[in-house]
């Protein structure tokens, strides 16, 4: 297990990350969330010990740079141009296996796991973002390592690499390791992680599995349409249940549909439809991160229209 | 340990600015020592009887500050591309990460450069029987050649090694590495000529100018001066690489 404790830094006046604690459990894959400037990178550099700051990381009891072979420990990408742009790919991985006593064998297989097996020769300077994400996927799992640690590891990939992306860490997290793991794409994290972190300005805004996250979210609720809706409207506010117009029926706040149906059989109205209503991780994000974004666009774009032209 | 080495020997080798570095450093000490001392010297300059072991001095001060530039992008590319994240993710001792570029660096420095030292009397020689003149009868002291050839290419990496290292900027320390035996010792010796006996890049040119010391300085006194800034700097530019951020 992973366990980062009381982790805080500082950047001359701006407190980055701000007395952080989690934890992140074998099997499992854990979703790192947060706006913008959040302090995601940041927190991912404390946990590997390269920024300086206060707390500590654990990586089964132990801090990272306690164990003999580290990258046998936690598999990393943190930046996905991080190399050399005219060392080859494969010597890439050969300078990392080296260092970290890892047989030189593991780099053409890692090649052929992320599918560069046909660059590998080529320096990785001209590589697309997504080829990039996975030459830096490849160093990541050299060592098979028991966790992973990576920062938005889904950006540039194609539809296709997105998919094996997802299988993977899956896969991978299936075997008792761990993933950790930022994203942006909260609908590919919906699908890939088990549990989240949310951060917001640095804080720790939520440490649960997925469905609690969505199960908490007001977005989340049952949505009932019926004819005759004003009688079913007057029986809720009548029992002080939460509700709110949606779509032409009702989202109320209520855990079941036996409940919402039973209302409305008291309010003596027939029922047109009635399903439950989950609310989207990004729904469930927007609104348990809103007011700690660091940064937020203050008006749409629109085209602006030159004076005198058509 | 020994992996870290290899490692960092393997980055040295595997970047074709090693090789560029390496190359030209030759090619220039061809058309130095070779043309210019030998091909294109009078039958009298190649009688001198310190000719050749000149010629190797003059090579590693030469090629010395070029070769210094592949010890400091070994450490500069980390930053530029990040790569140092990895380089101490993956060792579970940053000491352990300098410590393997130091040994790397010093191993490149000892072999090209005591490479180019000999190469550069071989090029002389080479240069002279091709325009059909002969070199007169040498003293060329091999142990003085290879101690004093070893000591100054040495130097050279590391005052690059230790610049970079502390302004972790590959531009800034290439310009710096640059401008300090060129512009600044130069304005200082001209201004403080007493001064010049303290100067880092000064003395290094010393102890590979064994006939040329001015301002009653010794070879003794020249290395020791060297060998003070590179272990202060090596102390100050490890403690820094320990306390702060990776990049």
């Amino acid at each position: 297990m992973i366990k980062a404790e009381h982790l805080s830094k500082h950047y001359r006046k701006k407190l980055a990350v701000d007395d952080l604690s989690f934890e992140v459990h074998p099997g499992k894959v854990t979703g790192f969330l947060g706006p913008n400037g959040a302090g995601k990178s940041t927190t991912m550099r404390l946990m590997l010990g390269l920024d300086n700051g206060v707390g500590h990381t654990v990586f089964d009891d132990k801090p990272l740079h306690e164990w003999a072979e580290p990258s046998k420990m936690v598999g990393v990408l943190l930046e996905a141009k991080a190399f050399h742009p005219t060392r080859s790919s494969r010597q890439h991985l050969k300078v990392l296996a080296e260092a970290g006593n890892i047989p030189m064998s593991r780099v053409d297989e890692v090649l052929g796991l992320v599918g560069l097996t046909d660059v590998a020769k080529k320096g990785p300077g001209k590589f697309s973002l997504g080829m990039s994400q996975r030459l830096g996927i490849a160093a990541a799992i050299l060592g098979q390592p028991k966790y992973l640690i990576l920062d938005e590891p889904a950006n540039g990939l194609d539809p296709e690499g997105i998919v094996w992306l997802r299988d993977f860490l899956k896969d991978y997290a299936s075997g008792g390791n761990a993933v950790f793991v930022s994203s942006h794409l909260l609908s590919e994290m919906s699908q890939m992680a088990d549990n989240v972190v949310v951060i917001g300005k640095g804080k720790l805004i939520a440490d649960t599995s997925v469905q609690k996250l969505l199960a908490k979210s007001a977005h989340t609720g049952v949505f009932v349409r019926v004819d005759g809706v004003g009688k079913l409207e007057s029986l809720l506010k009548e029992q002080n249940i939460i509700f709110e117009k949606l779509d032409g029926g009702l989202k109320i706040d209520a855990p079941k549909t036996d409940e919402v149906g039973k209302l409305a059989f008291a309010a003596g109205v027939p029922v047109l439809e009635l399903s439950t209503h989950s609310a989207s991780l990004e729904e469930a994000f927007l609104e348990i991160t809103a007011g700690s974004e660091e940064f937020t666009a203050t008006a749409t774009a629109k085209p602006k229209r030159k004076k005198g032209k058509k | 340990m020994l992996a870290a080495i290899r490692a960092e020997l393997r980055k040295l080798l595997t970047v074709r600015s090693t090789y560029f570095i390496v190359i030209f450093s030759f090619i220039i000490v061809a058309l130095f020592a070779g043309y210019a001392d030998g091909f294109h010297n009078p039958q009298v300059a190649l009688l001198r009887p310190d000719l050749l072991m000149s010629e190797s001095f003059n090579a590693i001060v030469f090629a010395g500050i070029i070769l210094s530039f592949a010890g400091l992008l070994l450490m500069g590319h980390e930053y530029r591309y990040n790569t140092i994240m990895y380089t101490l993710t993956i060792s579970n001792r940053r000491l352990k990460v300098l410590g393997a570029k130091f040994i790397a660096i010093t191993l490149f420095a000892l072999i090209v450069g005591l490479a180019i030292s000999f190469f550069s009397p071989l090029a002389t020689i080479i240069g002279a029987h091709l325009h059909g003149h002969h070199i007169g009868p040498q003293h060329f002291d091999v142990w003085n050649v290879l101690w004093r050839c070893a000591f100054v290419g040495w130097g050279y990496a590391m005052y690059a090694f230790i610049l970079i290292a502390i302004l972790r900027n590959q531009v800034g320390s290439i310009v710096s590495f640059l401008l300090i035996p060129l512009l600044g010792e130069n304005i200082i010796s001209h201004i403080f000529t007493h001064t010049t006996n303290y100067l880092p890049f000064t003395m290094l040119q010393a102890v590979a100018e064994p006939t040329d010391l001015g301002n009653h300085t010794t070879t003794a006194h020249a290395v020791t001066v060297c060998v003070v800034y590179v272990v202060v700097g090596l102390i100050a530019s490890t403690a820094l690489f320990l306390r702060r951020d990776a990049n």
